[in-house]
Parts: structure tokens; sequence; C-alpha cells
């Protein structure tokens, strides 16, 4: 019993650390007024390209940042297309699902000539500086050191919107960018800068799917946990706590599914078992979502070309 | 989250009426052209950025675009595969134009089309029926799952106020599990060596409407008529008025007395029953037994072929063309060149993005035009 439990709050918190992250860049970029459902792709490109510079190097680290830049850059993508443009929000940022699920897999055979799955690369699985600790210090080493960067980015966050006047900008131009901008706030920038932090988040979530989790890049291995944070977003009340609390308790759905899947002889079919983090989530959020208000203009474009300014 | 401004520039997503008056007057036909230019802008671009894309890989464009054009047609047979490649993207794309009509975002057209066609198999696999009866059965098996698969969405919607995206999106996972299971574990072949249901009977399948070497099945004319049919539906009927009215402006329309929750919710599962009808031709037509992962993502290409489109559902027709060439031809691409067929998808992401911003292409049209003035 005290196995079960253990073993599902390490692995609620392995599993729950990539959509925690992503949803703390979620709630960034809808504060400032822009939904990103791509997030999903941007997770994807972040394996991807985690694993390749990894590959390429032999330095995780090196994957890593390359899978901060590619969320920087494709992110880039979609705050063009919806804050210069005036797009339509949801449209643009499917597109960037589409543009991921493509390169990566057109990568994959191009680059390593292999189907379905890259070959093993070296990783960040664990955090070593943190054994010496007493006691807890063999647990806190077994997690990936981008666990913690999750909580100091969850603290960042929560700084950043809450206690700065850059943050309070930032979310006025999510609440009624007219009104910001004659107060002379830069709504374009301001929008601009939460799109990238969601997709600099974003990446660093996908580097620690394949690098901090695993060892190899898989078609797929996102799963859906891209458009979970956004889930996660409604249900935490676009606040970066929230957020993270919610995306850790769609982790321990994960858990539990990955839990029932490892017991021997289980009733219950496993094609049903990886079905419960995905109907949880809605349930959770169909409960809870009773009276949750998102920021007002979150998902209205805002620009001058397209004249919704 | 609204698709709302995609529709407020288009002056013309409509098809124009068939008898008042044949010719439209010149300022739509100009706007209509206009929104055509832009569509064909943003292809060509995507093919030009498709093939940058491929030469950074070290793979030669030219080639691969001629494996690609070559496989798609090519041969009798190849414009065969494409045209039946086409029916269920343009069912998808009709799909998801019919949501946005209705001012709902609706991503989950892979799963109601899963599981739509899974009905419409099961359907054809075990419901013994005379032949003129059977077919109709199927087909009307796969809307209602395709309905049925959209429904606790829509109604999450209504009365819950949950975002249909998000909903849908996870319906699409828990679909591709659940048919996993079925067609592993339940309605698995006498042989029991494919993951894959028995074969449907005989009756049940789309006959041939041009005999090979081009092998086309009557799937397009379904395809064709169910355009024509939700063509008047959303231009003729009050219906189709009162959904287009709450696309346009959910506010207005409220104020105008129009129930804006129940259209949302009607066009959720019209989306639905489509998107199943989809599943359902291509398992008739050209399958005719379910596997896992049938459909290769025919749900996201619908979301591509309606935007293409500007949700005009006669536009549907055309730009399924393309991308059911461009699936179809993948196919020879990967094999000759060995550049996975999952390109495609970059290419319908591309296209998204570069359609997405024709508010830019606008933007700088104007002002070209402006200096013209100035200048003059």
């Amino acid at each position: 019993m005290l196995d079960a439990v253990s073993y599902i709050v390490l692995a609620t918190i392995r599993l729950g650390t990539p959509i925690a992250i992503t949803a703390v860049g979620a709630t960034i970029s809808e504060r400032t007024g822009v939904v990103n459902i791509g997030l999903e792709g941007i997770m994807g490109m972040g394996a991807f390209l985690a694993v390749l510079g990894s590959y390429w190097t032999g330095n995780p680290w090196f994957g890593v940042l390359l899978a901060v830049l590619v969320g920087v850059v494709i992110s880039a993508i979609h705050g063009f297309v919806s804050i210069v443009c005036g797009g339509a929000q949801g449209v643009s940022s499917q597109a960037l699902v589409l543009l991921a699920t493509g390169f990566c897999s057109v990568g994959l055979q191009a680059i390593f000539h292999q189907k379905g799955m890259s070959p093993t690369v070296n990783t960040i699985a664990t955090t070593e500086f943190l054994r010496p600790i007493p006691l807890v210090g063999n647990v806190l080493a077994d997690f990936s050191p981008i666990v913690y960067i999750g909580v100091l980015l969850l603290l960042g966050g929560n700084f950043l919107l809450f206690k700065t006047p850059l943050g309070l900008r930032m979310c006025a131009c999510g609440e009624h960018p007219r009104a910001a901008e004659t107060a002379g706030i830069n709504v374009g920038a301001m929008r601009f800068a939460g799109v990238l932090l969601s997709g600099v988040l974003g990446g660093l979530a996908g580097a620690f799917l394949s690098v901090g989790q695993m060892n190899l890049f898989q078609e797929g291995m996102v799963a859906g946990r891209g458009y979970l944070a956004l889930g996660a977003v409604i249900m935490g009340r676009w606040t970066p706590t929230g957020a993270f609390a919610a995306a850790m308790c769609f982790g321990f759905f994960d858990a539990v599914q990955l839990y029932i899947q490892i017991i021997p002889n289980s009733p219950i079919p496993h094609e049903f078992v990886q079905m419960i983090p995905y109907v949880a989530s809605i349930i959770v959020l169909a409960l809870t979502i009773k009276g949750a208000t998102g920021p007002a203009a979150s998902g209205k474009p805002y620009s001058k070309i397209s004249g919704t300014r | 989250m609204k698709p709302q401004t995609l529709e407020r520039e288009g002056a013309s997503p409509a098809p124009k009426p068939p008898r008042k008056r044949l010719i439209p007057p010149p300022e739509k036909l100009r706007a209509a052209g206009l929104e055509a230019a832009i569509s064909l802008l943003a292809f060509v671009l995507s093919i030009v950025t498709g093939g940058i894309i491929l030469a950074i890989l070290g793979v030669n464009p030219f080639t691969a675009y001629a494996a690609l054009f070559q496989g798609a047609l090519g041969s009798p047979s190849a414009i065969g595969g494409t045209i039946n490649r086409m029916i269920p993207i343009i069912l998808a794309g009709l799909a998801v134009a019919v949501g946005q009509k209705g001012s709902v975002f609706n991503i989950g057209v892979e799963g109601q089309l899963i599981v739509g066609g899974l009905l419409g198999c099961l359907a054809g696999i075990y419901i013994p029926a005379p032949a003129a009866l059977h077919l109709p059965i199927c087909m009307l098996a796969s809307m209602l799952g395709g309905l049925l698969w959209a429904l606790i969405p829509a109604w999450l919607r209504l009365k819950k106020n949950v975002g249909e995206v998000f909903t849908t999106i996870m319906f699409n996972y828990v679909a591709k599990f659940l048919l996993g299971y079925l067609v592993v574990k339940v309605f698995v072949n006498a042989g029991g060596q494919l993951s894959a249901t028995e074969k449907i009977r005989d009756s049940a399948r789309l006959p041939a409407l041009v005999a090979k070497p081009y092998n086309i099945n009557v799937g397009i004319l379904v395809a064709v008529l169910a355009v024509v049919l939700v063509a008047i539906f959303i231009q003729k009927t009050r219906w189709g008025y009162e959904m287009r009215a709450t696309g346009y402006n959910r506010d207005a329309s409220s104020s105008a007395g129009i129930n804006v929750g129940r259209n949302m919710f009607l066009a959720l599962l019209l989306s639905g029953a489509l998107a199943g009808l989809g599943g359902c031709l291509e398992i008739n037509g050209t399958v005719f037994r379910v596997f896992e992962s049938y459909s290769p993502g025919y749900g996201a290409t619908g979301i591509a072929v309606a935007l293409l489109a500007k949700n005009n559902p006669v536009a549907v027709l055309l730009t399924a063309f393309l991308f059911g060439a461009m699936r179809n031809g993948a196919a020879l691409m990967q094999m000759s060149t060995g550049v996975s067929s999952e390109f495609v998808s970059i290419v319908q992401g591309l296209i998204i993005i570069f359609v997405c911003s024709e508010n830019f292409i606008r933007y700088l049209l104007k002002k070209a035009q402006k200096r013209g003035v100035k200048y003059a």
C-alpha cells in the first residue's frame, strides 16, 4: 500500500511537471490576451529538438537550449499571425500542431533514418548535487533538474504577473487592450512577450518529456499534454499557482493510469486505463468551471492592420 | 478561440443563389476574386516554404514534389486514388466549416469521424439487409455515431459553458483508445492475426462509379450531395440563417432573439454527423474494414480544408481536391524519396498560417494602392 502511494506521488510529480510548466506559460499568454492551443505542437518540437541537440553534441543541456529556442521561434509565428495580423487565434495555433507533427516525423526520417522514434541520447534525468542531503536526498536527486526549474518558473511567473509593473501591464492587455493602449502601453509588445514566454516554457516542457523523463523522442509522445495544460489554465482560474496545481492534478490521473497498467492481471483493458487522464480532465473541468471567467479580451484580436483596433 | 474575425472581413462566404440571379454583382465578384487570390497565394507560399524546409533537411524539393505530383495525378489509378481520398476530406472539411459558421471550432472531427466510421462499418458487417437498404443504414449509423460523439461536448458547452475546443480534443484521444480496444479485443476478424474487424458485406460496399483503372467509387457523389445540401441549408433555411448569424456576431444575434446557445449546440451536432458520414464513406468505399489508425488525420486536414475554403461549402470541394491529391501523392513520395508522408502535415500547417495572415496581405495591398494614389 505504501509502495503504491509513493509510486503515485513520485509519478505525479514526474508526469505533472511538463503539463504544469506549459500551463504556467499558457497562463501568462492568456493573461496578455492570446490563447495558444499550439502549445501541444511547441512541446512536440521541443521534445524533438532536445533529442537532436543531445544527439549532436552529447550534452543534453544543449538540447534543452535548442528546445527553448524552437519554442520561441514557433510561438513567434503564432504571435505574428494572431497579434500583428489579427488572425483567428484558435485556428492559427492549430497550425502549429500540424507543423510540429509533420516536422518531427519528416525530421526523424531525414536525420535519423528511423520511423516512429529516435535513437537513445544522453539525458538529464537526475539532479546529483541534491543527493548528499540527509533522508530525502536520494528521492530529490531522482528528479530531473527541470522539475526544480519548473517550480522556479512558477514562482517567477507569479512574481512577474502580480508583483511587477510589467505584469500589471501584461494583464491589462488581456482585459481591455484599448484602455491599455490609451494608457500608453504597447499592446502588441506585451502580447508578444506573453506568447514568446509561453513558447519558452512549452519548449522546456517538451525537452523534459524527451531528455528529462525518457532518453529518446517518440512520435506522439506529447499525447495531448499541451491541450491538458490549457484545461489546467481554466481550472486554475488564470493564475500560475492555480494552473500549476490543476496540472499536477492531471498529472495525478496520469500517474494512476500508469499504476493500474503495471498491476499484474489487471481486469480493466489497458486502453480504458489510458483514457483515464482525458476523461477525468473533462469531468474535473466540468465540475469546477462554474464561475470561471478568463481575461475579458483573451482570444480577441487587437490589431491595427486587421481593423480590430 | 473565436473564429469571428475570419468571417468579419470576408464579404462573401456565400454560394451564389442559383436561380434568382445568375451573375452576382461586380463588387461581390471582386471581393470573391480577392478571397480566391489570397487562398491561392497562401497555397503557393506554403508549397515554396515546404520546399525550403525539404532543402534544409537535405532532400531535393524538386524530386520530392515531382514524386508527389506523380503519385497524385500521374496515372489513371493515381487520379482515382486522389478522388477516393477526397471523399472523407470533403466531409471533414464540411464538418469544420459548418461548425465555424455556427461559431463553434470543432477540433473533434477526427474522433467523430473515427466513431462514425466504426459504427457504419459494424452496421455493414452485422446487419443483414437488402442491397438497396444496406448502404443507407450504414450511412445513418455513421452519422448517428458522429453525432453521439459530439453530443457530450455540445451538451457541456450548452449547459456548463465548457469550451468545445478542449472537450472535443479530449474526445479525440478517447476515441482513439476506444477504437484500439474494439478492433483488438471485441470485433476482431475470424483469423485474428490482424488488428482489424471483418470485412463488410458486399451489399454495404459503395459501388464503383468509374471502373478500373480509375476505380472511383460512388462516395464522391454522396460527398458532393452533402456539400449541396449543406450549402442550401446554410444559405436558404431559417435554421441556417440563425446559425450564420450566430457565427457573425453572437451578441447581436442574441439581442435579435436568436437562441445562441442552441444554435452552437446544433452546429456542433451537425458537424459531428457530417464527420461521421466521412468515416463511413472511407470505410464502405475504400477500406471495407476498420483497423487502428485508419484515419491518417482527416480531422486536422479538415481544418486546413475549411480554412482555405473560407468555410464556403462549395469551395471545400476544390480545397479538398488539393489535399486529397497531396495525401495520395505523399505515399509515392515516401517510397521514392524517403521523405515521410507526414510532410503533407507541414504544408497543411503552413497553409493555415498563411491564410490566417491574410490581413497582412490585404494591408500590403491597401498600402500599395494608397501609394499608387499618392504618386498618380
